[in-house]
């Protein structure tokens, strides 16, 4: 009875053609893939280190030198895994290589995006003195000091980034489970580490940087609380 | 089988197939597709209950990404469609949860014979499927996968046993009682429907 061939689906397709392109990037030369990987890295670098050095190119210490540097390898790191040869199928629970650099690459982008908006939050001024969201800092150092200010910085980073990436890879979070959650949080945790380092290299923000980590993992928790409620 | 309508002496066989797939033929593994795609998407559909079937799509998906990856690890001296289907099977575990394992457990009577196989029931199911595909809703979730196995995939009751994780003897009980009440289903539906007519004729 099921010998006889039924047309298609689109999830027969999808997969059909998955699996093939999988199989055609397997043959291709190494050369080819870390020529992508590394055209990737540059033109993503220079997108968003551009206005970076732009805005704050006056502020540009070691820290901010080294922190640029972990953003670079965070690129050519999230490219080899997004062009390693696989199946671009996005099922939900499963969090294969290319999955894991969207989130990633999506996270770090939003993260120094959050940077390029809110400068004050990481104690960098821009040469623009374009800071929306300088009313809100000046009034949470009104009202709660360096450690409120810390704490919601890293609350709004956190959740801005994990919304963002939540977003880019929510055919694969349709259901946040605890397994999940838990990968989403490395990612994320992995994508806020140089902001981490920054805090921890700076000494005027080292004493608050537990502050800062507590509002990650709150906005992580929140960005993936609401997930699981929409789901 | 997949080959059943090929001519078996030009057409590779699904083992040959997957072991060129396995290093990176793109001809084989369409062609392995074409073979199982409808008939692993059709599997999950009765396997699966009416309240779980918005997850057919998603463990036909995982399944295939599973397959794709443990390529290499496929051993050319046991039959492809035993393997796929524990992948299939495994996958389908995972997703459904523990309610699986406890109705194989609770399926299988270890005081009942192995040795129950009717030819007739498996004529019946094997001839008339496309009319008994209906009542699979009634059986048990290991009794429809027993049966699927057997009379559509016609794996024998040792590769069943070995894709249901159970002993030859509980995969041989499952599949005949299996047959036995699709044979009372069956019956049950033919009598209700002669019923009818006659209540119509009159």
């Amino acid at each position: 009875m099921n010998s006889v061939q039924q047309p298609r689906s689109n999830v027969q397709d999808q997969v059909l053609r998955a699996i093939q392109g999988a199989l055609r990037e397997e043959k291709e030369p190494r050369s080819k893939r870390i020529l992508k990987i590394l055209t990737s890295t540059i033109a993503l670098s220079t997108l968003v280190g551009f206005p970076f050095w732009i805005s704050f190119r006056g502020e540009m210490n070691w820290i901010w030198n080294i922190t640029a540097g972990f953003w670079v390898l965070y690129f050519l790191l999230g490219f080899a895994f997004y062009f390693k040869p696989q199946p671009r199928l996005m099922v939900s629970g499963l969090f294969g290589p290319f999955v894991i650099a969207r989130m990633f690459l999506v996270s770090t982008v939003a993260t120094i995006a959050e940077i390029l908006i809110c400068p004050s939050f990481v104690f960098l001024s821009s040469s623009y003195e374009w800071n929306p969201l300088s009313p809100l800092t000046e009034r949470l150092m009104d009202v709660g000091g360096m450690s409120l200010c810390m704490g919601f910085c890293g609350f709004l980073f956190a959740f801005i980034a994990s919304a963002i990436g939540l977003v880019s890879i929510r055919k694969a979070v349709k259901a946040v489970d605890q397994k999940s959650a838990l990968i989403l949080f490395s990612i994320l945790a992995a994508s806020q580490f140089p902001v981490f380092f920054v805090q921890v290299a700076s000494e005027d923000l080292r004493p608050f940087v537990g502050y800062w980590v507590f509002g990650v993992i709150n906005g992580f928790a929140l960005a993936v609380g609401l997930k699981r409620l929409r789901s | 089988m997949g080959t059943e309508l090929c001519d078996k002496s030009t057409e590779p066989s699904d083992n040959d197939l997957m072991v060129s797939y396995a290093y990176g033929n793109e001809q084989a593994f369409s062609t392995l597709f074409e073979r199982y795609s409808s008939k692993l998407g059709s599997f999950l559909r009765y396997r699966l209950s009416q309240k779980q079937t918005h997850l057919t799509e998603e463990i036909y998906q995982k399944t295939w990404l599973k397959v794709h990856s443990a390529r290499k690890s496929f051993d050319p001296t046991h039959r492809f469609s035993t393997w796929f289907y524990t992948i299939a099977l495994n996958t389908l575990r995972d997703e459904v949860g523990s309610s699986y394992e406890k109705s194989v457990r609770e399926e299988i009577d270890p005081n009942r014979s192995s040795e129950e196989s009717n030819s007739e029931d498996r004529l019946l199911v094997k001839e008339r499927f496309h009319q008994v595909e209906a009542l699979l809703r009634f059986l048990s979730e290991s009794q429809r996968t027993a049966l699927l196995l057997a009379d559509w995939e016609e794996l024998e009751s040792k590769e069943i046993a070995e894709v249901m994780k159970i002993s030859d003897a509980s995969a041989r009980q499952l599949v005949s009682r299996a047959r036995r009440e699709i044979r009372k289903l069956y019956d049950q539906a033919l009598v209700t429907e002669g019923a009818r007519t006659e209540e119509k004729k009159r």
